[in-house]
Parts: C-alpha cells; structure tokens; sequence
C-alpha cells in the first residue's frame, strides 16, 4: 500500500528515507464498504484522499434527482472536492466507494505541515493540481464541443482500467447520456471502421 | 511417476507472412490442433523471427500474462500504458494485460532480422490493473548453471507474473548435467531447447524441441553437447 | 450457406470491434456483439447462436449468467488479435 503512494510521487521528486517515512506516517489509512461515502454533499472537505485499492466516484446530484459524474479515482489516483478543500467551506461533491475500496487520506492540515516540513511536497502538489486543471479544462472542452462518441473516446483513454469494471449506467452518467443512448452507440461504434 | 509428452521442433504450426515467420508450439492464429492447446497454464510458446523495419500493429490483450524473450536483435515495445521500451537479447519483458491493454511491437533494426519467444500464461487473478516490467539479465549467471528469470515473487530473482509460475534459462557445456527441484506442487516444467541438444528421462531433444514433464519433483537434464534451453515451470491446474 | 453464429459478450468497445471483425472476415462466420447479459439474452430471442464467447469485462456474475441462459457452449476469449480466437471457437464446437 505505502509503495504506491511513494513510487506515485517518486516519479515527481526526491525523497530520501526519512522524508518518505515522514510522509507516510501523516497518512490516515482507512477502507470502505462499496456505497459508502467518503464525502457528503454540505460537509466540508477535510482531506486529499489517496486510492491504494478499490474505485471512487466524485458526483453531484441535481435538483431532480439526476446523478452526474464529475470523475473517477481508481487505484493510484488522488481525488477531493477542490473547493471545499481549499475554502474549508460545505461543497456540493459526493466521493462514494464504487467497490470496496482502501485509501490513504491526507488532512489539509497536515499537508501544509507537510510544505513546511519537506518542502519538495510543494512541487509535487503544483505537479498533481496543474495536471487536474489540464484534464477538468480539457474535459469541459469535451463536453462543450464534443460528440457522445468521441467524450466515450476521451473516457476510455483516461480511465483504461475502468472499461471493462464500470456499470454501464455509471459510464453514461460521465460522459452525459442515458444508459439506453449509451447501449445504442456502443453499438453504433461497431459498425464503423 | 512422472509423464511427460514430446514435441519435436518440426511438428509445431507454421505462419509465414513475408515479414514474419512464426512457428506455434500451441495453436494459436490460423494453426488450430486439439491435442496442442496448452501445458497447463501455458497457453503459446511463439518463435518469431521478424523482418527489419515490421512489425506487430496495435492490437489487444487482457487476462493473460505476456513474457517476450528476445534472442536476436531488439524489440521496440509501446502500449496504452505509455510504457516505450527497447528490448535485446538478454532482456525479459513482462506484461500482466489485466483489464485490458493495447500493444504495439516492431523490429528496432531497419535491415537486420528480429528473433525472440513470446510466451503467454493464464494468470491466477483476473482483471488486475495492467502493469509493465522489464529486465537485463546477466548472462553469465546461466553459464553451467539455471539463472531464474522469472518468478511469482516481485522480491525474487527475475521478472514476477500473477501466476505460481517460475522460468530459468541455462546455457551448458556439454558433458554437464543439471538437476531441476520442481517449486511447487501440481506444477509441470516445458523444456524449451534453445540451441543444442540434451536428454530428459531417456527423450533426446533437439534444437527447438519442447518436452513437457509433470507428476514429478525433479528431474534431470543431460547436455549432449553445449546447450541452452528454457524451463518453464507452471501449474498444471489452474 | 448456414453460417456459424458467434455472439461476442464483453465491455471493451475496441477489443469488441476486432473480434467481431475477425468472425465476420470468416464467410462461414456471423458475429453480433452484446455489452451486456441483458443485451445477450435479448439477442438470443432473434438468432439462434451456435457459440457464445465471453470478452474482457464479463465477471464471474455475468458468466454464469450467460452459462444459465445459453445451452451453447459459452467459452472465454482472452483478446491477442487473431491468436487465440480461431482455437477458442474450433475448440468449444469439438
């Protein structure tokens, strides 16, 4: 478990052994059962959260009851709601276990004792936001000017390892469809060269 | 008592393309025989010998753990994992396709012919998270004696696959002989002759013979002359 | 000319292309494509398959499913291409 988070950041910066044990040990490890919520609409966001087994699902809910998926956090995958985590005010994102999950979670708290303490967790942080706004920018491009194909397209090259473990209903919810349009374009997607 | 089945280099299936000539141990592709469907968890020994410049195009894989074992030459190696990789004689690449992974392989050498094993074994976990490993090995550590290359232990020598699954290569001086303690229980070992020629329980093989053997703890490998050879260690349940 | 109907059960929409396109580039061949056990039982009510072949995505639930449902030979196919799909059907019509 602690060998995914720190070759996930090894790749990015250089620690040595006291800084990896250092790190570690500000880790909260905790697991899931599936359908249980890691984050709750209204509450407030208090932790990066860090998946070592297991899937997580970011999605709203709208006025009438309709889910939306925003993102998926599979193994080796950081996921929070930003906003709230920033703001420490309630957001409006539900993180729920979409298999049993194990995770390793970060406080806000101790992640800027962390910056103060190893300073190159700084770099690595920017490294990990600046790839999540390359991705939410690039998926609200998706939605605003892609087609149901090509946003399925998108989805299969940033989720690989999901195709094949995800409801059908929870691939449609992601890419904005219903689960009936989403069968007809599987479909569909056959036929063509 | 141990059984055991022989396959003569010649009886394997044969696919010339031009640009490759492969020759099956099991079937695979357009060369389809019943009696020669797998040792065990052993699905496809493949001999391949690639033309310069060519190669294998994208295509997929899942559920299945892909070893390559180049023996000339080099392999350039690129997947849907992003993982871009140069492999040569000396080299083992491993892939566990898992949930499912996209792969290309072509010959790194313009001109020159590409010779390598691809070797696919079922695993013992399904629908894993795909992953990539590769290794040089140190060929003087299979010089009079079996250099294990792969393993199910990512702590142990080699490369490690989901599978109770163990290989050694050997490259011995004829004259010698070679001991193999089976690891596991239920497993079988398919002998693979690489170069030369050795005797196992009274069977000569040959350059490319295969020979399997099961129901056994051990056996032991006579090399009639200089000799390199594959053992591939798998369960014969799975 | 009767042809051989396969039905290709899976969740990956690009392995589910190949496969498909190498049944149907056999002329004795037919393939169709479910995504899921649903989809496949619904099929089965139209063509009478001779073979049902079980893709990457299908889990131990969904195979027994379709072993239920199918009184065919229902056989795993492990993706590679051509390389192991033409024996996996050889294999499971004897």
């Amino acid at each position: 478990m602690s060998n995914l988070i720190i070759d996930s950041i090894t790749r990015h910066i250089t620690l040595s052994a006291e800084e990896k044990e250092h790190f570690l040990n500000l880790l909260q490890p905790k697991t899931y059962k599936r359908k249980q919520f890691i984050l709750e609409d209204g509450e407030v966001c208090k932790y990066s959260t860090f998946v070592t087994k297991g899937c997580l699902r970011g999605f709203t809910v709208d006025a009438n009851g309709f889910e939306h998926v925003l993102n998926f956090a599979p193994v080796g995958w950081w996921i929070a709601d930003m906003y709230s985590l920033l703001t420490q005010k309630p957001g409006i994102l539900n993180i729920e276990a979409q298999e049993d999950a194990e995770v390793l979670l970060l406080t806000k708290s101790r992640q800027e004792k962390l910056y103060h303490d190893i300073p190159q967790f700084e770099r690595f942080f920017r490294i990990i936001t600046e790839n999540s706004l390359v991705a939410n920018q690039q998926r609200l491009i998706d939605n605003l000017s892609l087609s149901a194909e090509e946003r399925y397209h998108n989805f299969c090259k940033r989720y690989p390892t999901l195709i094949n473990t995800l409801p059908k209903k929870q691939i449609a919810s992601y890419i904005g469809v219903t689960p009936e349009f989403f069968s007809r374009m599987q479909h569909r997607m056959l036929k063509k060269a | 008592m141990a059984q055991t089945i022989f396959h003569p280099a010649a009886s394997r299936g044969k696919a010339d393309l031009g640009w490759l000539k492969s020759y099956h141990s099991f079937s695979f592709g357009g060369y389809y025989n019943p009696e020669r469907m797998n040792f065990g968890a052993l699905r496809v020994l493949n001999d391949d010998t690639v033309a310069g410049g060519k190669g294998f195009g994208e295509h997929p894989h899942d559920n299945m753990e892909i070893i390559s074992i180049p023996l000339k030459g080099g392999l350039k190696h690129h997947d849907s994992m992003d993982n871009t990789a140069v492999i040569s004689d000396g080299d083992i690449q491993v892939m566990s396709a898992g949930t499912g992974i996209f792969h290309e392989e072509h010959n790194d050498d313009k001109h020159d012919e590409v010779k390598f094993l691809q070797i696919w074994i079922y695993p013992n976990v399904r629908n894993v998270e795909p992953r990539y490993d590769q290794l040089t090995l140190n060929k003087a550590d299979r010089h009079n004696k079996l250099q294990q290359v792969l393993s199910p232990n990512a702590n142990d020598a080699g490369v490690w696959i989901y599978q109770n699954a163990w290989f050694h290569l050997g490259n011995f001086d004829k004259g010698l002989s070679t001991e193999y303690q089976l690891k596991a229980k239920g497993n079988g070992v398919y002998v693979f002759v690489l170069n030369g020629s050795v005797e196992i329980n009274g069977q000569v093989l040959n350059t490319r013979d295969g020979f399997g053997i099961w129901d056994t703890d051990s056996f032991t490998i006579n090399d009639l002359s200089d000799a390199e050879f594959l053992l591939m260690e798998v369960p014969m349940e799975f | 000319m009767q042809k051989l109907e396969i039905l290709v059960v899976g969740k990956h929409p690009e392995i589910m292309k190949i496969i498909l396109r190498l049944i149907n580039n056999k002329p004795e061949w037919s393939g169709n494509a479910a995504f899921s056990v649903d989809e496949a039982v619904e099929l089965s009510g139209k063509i009478n398959f001779n073979v049902v072949l079980l893709g990457a995505g299908v889990d131990e639930e969904e195979s027994n499913l379709l072993k239920a449902n199918f009184k065919v030979p229902v056989v795993q196919h492990y993706g590679g291409g051509s390389g192991l799909l033409y024996a996996e059907i050889y294999q499971a019509l004897g």
